[in-house]
């Protein structure tokens, strides 16, 4: 039997017990960063970052990435769609200026890795198999980047192939991000589980588009981005309910969160732990307000754990 | 923790020119000029902040101007006085005063919605001792050139108000310059008045996400020493000395 006093036992309330255990990772509650709209530094200065379940980082991959041009960003009617294009200093810089100030917070660490090739994000992956983060997020999914019609998160042989062969390189917990931009999620999951993945994310951006009729031209300069916010709420919780029917492995469960509600529809439809991503744009300290609301939902319907945040179903 | 989100109640919300209004409420942060604030709608369906540039700041009131641009500003606009709004500290930053020295001039440079900005730092200026002057463009109606404290010359693409052209072609043609300059609005003028001024310290707009710093939404491309480096505007800017920016987007 696995003993933990959880937040709410070591202050003698309720026997409230918000931790959960992620493949093998203990999270003090299932409250995690959405890849992309967190930043340690800059999120860091509106909050106690040590308050989350887990800090999940940018993508990270081996070089430098320049992005996309701007516009990067268009609003839509309740979301809001980017085209950011992994922006990112390569992992040599992550691990000398960004790793340093994640560690000064008593939470695990998520990295999540980005590459064009296998090969690339596997020299990714072994740099930061060096260092003392606590789990991997491969990005299989970005809408963003497309390299030589290669789609590690469409296809289901791809996917394979690149968990396979980062699983052999690493003993770090290791999270696979899922796309929504398929026929059927649950077969890329479950390639994905047979490959040796310990856990999924999902969902990654819906692929979208805006156009400025004044100009008649896109409004994204990159032309396509990713609709995220909670205009893809509803499609994300389906996409979870039938990935947790289809695999055993826990589940980190985004899209669209931006309440303490939405988290528990995200527990229920089967997720273990939920990711908060644009509500962090709208409200800097959104991570901790939901897992505050969280709470106040676990003592009003009397849950004493996450686990006991289930779907009734006949 | 040095950032927070706060509910300000709003004094006034009025238009002062044509798709142009003014918003003031009280608000107990510090701020630089050039420096911006992102306001929240109260609507759900529009998500992301709005950001705004400091117009000015006399003891706790904060007034800003800003363009109604989009459904965005219209719905800013539509907000009256005592509503609610949620308002962030001070971001970005600011034009660079520390290297600026008594008895010198300076000359301000704005197009359109990028003046407001330029109000605040003039005021800035003069506290410093600066001789200041301005040169405003507009497309055809002005708005703010009374609240300037300096000499203010105008130019309108229209020949509503003052020389008919725009600002650049005005500061040729009276042949004005300074030891100073500080430049904001539309990319086309910052881009010319860049070539013109190398040394003119531009405030840059771009499209954000979070406004923050997070999400790297914004950015501007500036030479640096190692190369060619994307740079935050709401974060490293949205100020950058005209010399850096690159404009090939």
């Amino acid at each position: 039997m696995d003993l933990y006093f959880g937040e709410g036992m070591l202050s003698g309330m309720n026997n409230l017990d918000m931790s959960v255990n992620i493949a093998g990772v203990k999270w003090k509650n299932p409250i995690t960063t959405a890849s992309g709209t967190f930043s340690v530094r800059e999120s860091g200065a509106f909050y106690d970052l040590s308050e989350l379940g887990a800090l999940t980082t940018k993508g990270v991959s081996y070089e430098e990435w320049e992005g996309t041009a701007t516009p990067r960003i268009a609003e839509t009617y309740g979301g809001m769609l980017n085209s950011i294009g992994l922006q990112n200093k390569g992992v040599g810089p992550f691990i000398e200026e960004e790793l340093p100030l994640l560690k000064k917070y008593d939470t695990p660490i998520i990295v999540n890795v980005v590459g064009k090739t296998i090969e690339e994000y596997c020299r990714v992956v072994e740099r930061l198999s060096e260092t003392d983060i606590d789990m991997l997020e491969l990005n299989i999914s970005c809408p963003n980047i497309k390299e030589g019609g290669i789609s590690f998160g469409t296809e289901p042989k791809m996917a394979f192939s690149l968990v396979e062969k980062v699983r052999k390189i690493t003993k770090k917990a290791l999270i696979v991000k899922l796309s929504p931009n398929v026929t059927d999620i649950t077969e890329i999951a479950r390639s994905v589980e047979a490959a040796g993945a310990d856990c999924l994310s999902l969902i990654n951006t819906l692929l979208g588009m805006r156009i400025d009729v004044a100009k008649r031209k896109a409004v994204l300069a990159n032309r396509v981005g990713g609709l995220s916010g909670p205009a893809i709420k509803p499609v994300a919780l389906r996409m979870v309910y039938e990935v947790r029917r289809a695999v055993n492995l826990p589940i980190i469960g985004m899209g669209g969160i931006m309440t303490g509600e939405d988290a528990v529809e995200f527990l229920m439809a089967g997720a273990d732990a939920i990711s908060v991503g644009t509500a962090s744009l709208i409200d800097p300290t959104a991570p901790l307000r939901i897992k505050n609301e969280l709470r106040e939902f676990m003592l009003e319907y009397n849950y004493k754990s996450i686990k006991e945040i289930e779907l009734l179903e006949e | 923790m040095d950032k927070k989100i706060e509910i300000v109640t709003i004094l006034e919300n009025k238009f002062i020119a044509k798709d142009v209004c003014e918003i003031s409420f009280n608000y107990s942060f510090d701020v630089e000029p050039g420096q911006f604030v992102n306001l929240y709608l109260n609507s759900k369906d529009k998500l992301l902040p709005r950001p705004i540039s400091v117009c000015r700041k006399e003891g706790d009131l904060l007034t800003l101007v800003y363009g109604v641009v989009g459904k965005g500003t219209e719905e800013l606009s539509s907000y009256e006085k005592g509503c609610k709004i949620r308002v962030s500290t001070p971001l970005g930053q600011g034009f660079y005063l520390d290297q600026v020295e008594r008895g010198k001039s300076a000359m301000l440079i704005g197009g359109g919605i990028g003046i407001p900005p330029l109000l605040e730092l003039s005021y800035a200026l003069l506290e410093k001792g600066v001789r200041v002057e301005a040169v405003l463009g507009f497309k055809e109606q002005p708005f703010l050139i009374d609240d300037f404290p300096c000499n203010v010359h105008l130019a309108s693409d229209e020949g509503t108000v003052g020389f008919h052209g725009n600002v650049l072609d005005l500061i040729k043609a009276k042949g004005l310059n300074a030891d100073y300059y500080f430049s904001c609005g539309p990319k086309a003028m910052l881009k010319a008045v860049a070539e013109y001024f190398p040394d003119v310290q531009l405030s840059m707009e771009e499209r954000m996400g979070c406004g923050y710093g997070a999400c790297l939404g914004c950015v501007c491309k500036t030479k640096e020493a190692d190369g060619i480096t994307r740079k935050k505007v709401c974060q490293d800017g949205p100020v950058f000395w005209g010399r850096d920016v690159v404009w090939d987007e």
